[in-house]
């Protein structure tokens, strides 16, 4: 018994960019009820499974979906046996793409920008394979811990659902922030808050004088940077330009801020570079 | 091989770092310094704490998983002291970073007190008092210390062990230097 489809072992099947799963036929020259093993591996992550049919086809496209990598798949009809293997690569989604896709989820306002300034929204390779960080962090949301599952690895939205999830607890927390006391914010507010926590730190102060939240008015961005501000209170720095601090400061970027340093890490720049 | 080229210049840069900016002093009404510092890939912090009777002691704390191994405190902070008796320390870190600059900025901070009586130091009460990764933060203000009552009030905005819900804790701190929750306050 030979599978005839697909017609060459190692055939490529790709995922669209709205991670829609391609129709993957398998066909044999056998005839009658069909048992079809199968099992796709990606690195450290697989998943198997068994299909039953009455004839010399089917199709892998259900028992995959959200799954990449090497397909493997014994076909058995009576005492004969046929395997061939074929691999399944991904294809980018669009800014819009992951934007339109965020729109439907709640409290996600601002994350599409983070996803946009950290990842360019790529997902995957130049090979078609998720993106894989040197700290295991894998597709564009990196995801760590807990470790993403495969179809998390694969499925760029259900990786943007698990990034959200973390979002949502920074979104959480801004929220507790800002009502504090009573306290009114608009939606705007809600957002830097949310993705300046994400980096770290609050975004706002309460200004009783005017009785509504500030962006925190003594940190100064190095707008050549990311994420990298100054305390203007820190004497070294008041009374000093960006441009003065930058060339003071900028060759010591390379590394963490340590204790003699005067600028730092500061979310409230990155908020403010990830917002505009 | 390249690796090999830089290893020996990246110790000397690594050692460096340690001897340059691995440690936080604060000063204490004695006049002497207390000192905080962590031994390189160690993941415990180091207190070196002056003794009433002369010399110091070491006394090593623990952090917790937020903090990486060898990260140094970035900060320092005396809440309260009863002169040779007891302390009360915030001592702050850098977060680990997680993907897409999560916490890069954040900060992990937590609050010991030290019973300082006895021949050595010894740590009688810690809580992560705020944390990126945690959730975790105070309200403003977050610590207040009574030194006619020795009670220290903590205010959590988001508290540990809440699921983001605030709290309001009590802290009685006793002869022994021993803090007591006082009732009805968490």
């Amino acid at each position: 018994m030979n599978i005839t489809s697909p017609s060459s072992n190692n055939s490529v099947f790709t995922i669209t960019s709205d991670s829609t799963w391609p129709s993957i036929s398998f066909q044999t020259d056998a005839t009658g009820p069909h048992t079809w093993n199968w099992k796709i591996i990606w690195g450290s992550f697989s998943q198997s499974g068994t299909a039953n049919t009455a004839s010399n086809q089917w199709d892998a496209q259900s028992a995959v979906a959200n799954y990449g990598g090497t397909l493997t798949v014994t076909a058995q009809s009576g005492d004969q046996t046929a395997v061939a293997a074929v691999k399944i690569k991904g294809t980018n989604p669009s800014p819009n793409d992951v934007t339109q896709f965020l729109a439907s989820n709640p409290n996600s306002a601002g994350f599409d920008k983070i996803l946009i300034q950290e990842s360019g929204c790529r997902h995957f390779n130049a090979v078609g394979e998720p993106i894989k960080s040197f700290d295991n962090g894998y597709g564009m949301c990196q995801l760590t811990k807990p470790t993403p599952s495969f179809e998390q690895v694969w499925n760029w939205k259900s990786n943007i659902t698990g990034g959200l999830s973390l979002f949502a607890t920074k979104v959480s927390a801004a929220t507790n922030y800002l009502s504090q006391a009573g306290r009114s914010f608009t939606q705007d507010q809600l957002k830097y808050e949310s993705v300046c926590r994400w980096n770290g730190g609050s975004y706002h102060e309460w200004d009783n004088s005017q009785s509504l939240w500030v962006r925190h008015p003594n940190i100064l961005c190095d707008s050549a940077t990311g994420n990298i501000g100054w305390d203007m209170t820190d004497t070294e720095n008041t009374g000093k330009t960006e441009a003065q601090l930058h060339q003071r400061d900028r060759a010591s970027y390379g590394a963490a801020p340590g204790s003699n340093s005067h600028w730092k890490y500061s979310g409230v720049c990155y908020a403010d570079k990830v917002l505009g | 091989m390249r690796i090999k080229f830089w290893a020996s210049g990246l110790l000397v840069a690594a050692l460096c770092a340690v001897t340059a900016w691995a440690q936080q002093s604060l000063r204490l009404a004695s006049g002497k310094s207390l000192t905080a510092y962590v031994v390189q890939n160690k993941e415990q912090t180091i207190f070196t704490v002056p003794k009433p009777s002369g010399g110091t002691s070491r006394l090593h704390v623990e952090r917790d998983a937020t903090v990486a191994a060898g990260q140094a405190p970035v900060s320092l902070k005396l809440v309260a002291e009863i002169p040779d008796s007891m302390l009360i320390l915030v001592d702050s870190y850098q977060s680990i970073p997680g993907g897409m600059s999560y916490c890069q900025a954040g900060e992990e901070s937590f609050l010991r007190v030290l019973s300082i009586s006895g021949k050595r130091p010894v740590e009688t009460y810690r809580t992560k008092l705020e944390s990126c990764r945690d959730n975790l933060e105070l309200a403003s203000p977050g610590l207040e210390w009574s030194p006619e009552t020795k009670t220290l009030d903590i205010h959590w905005l988001s508290a540990p062990g809440k699921g983001g819900k605030p709290e309001d804790r009590a802290l009685k701190i006793g002869e022994d230097g021993k803090p007591r929750a006082v009732a009805g306050s968490e």
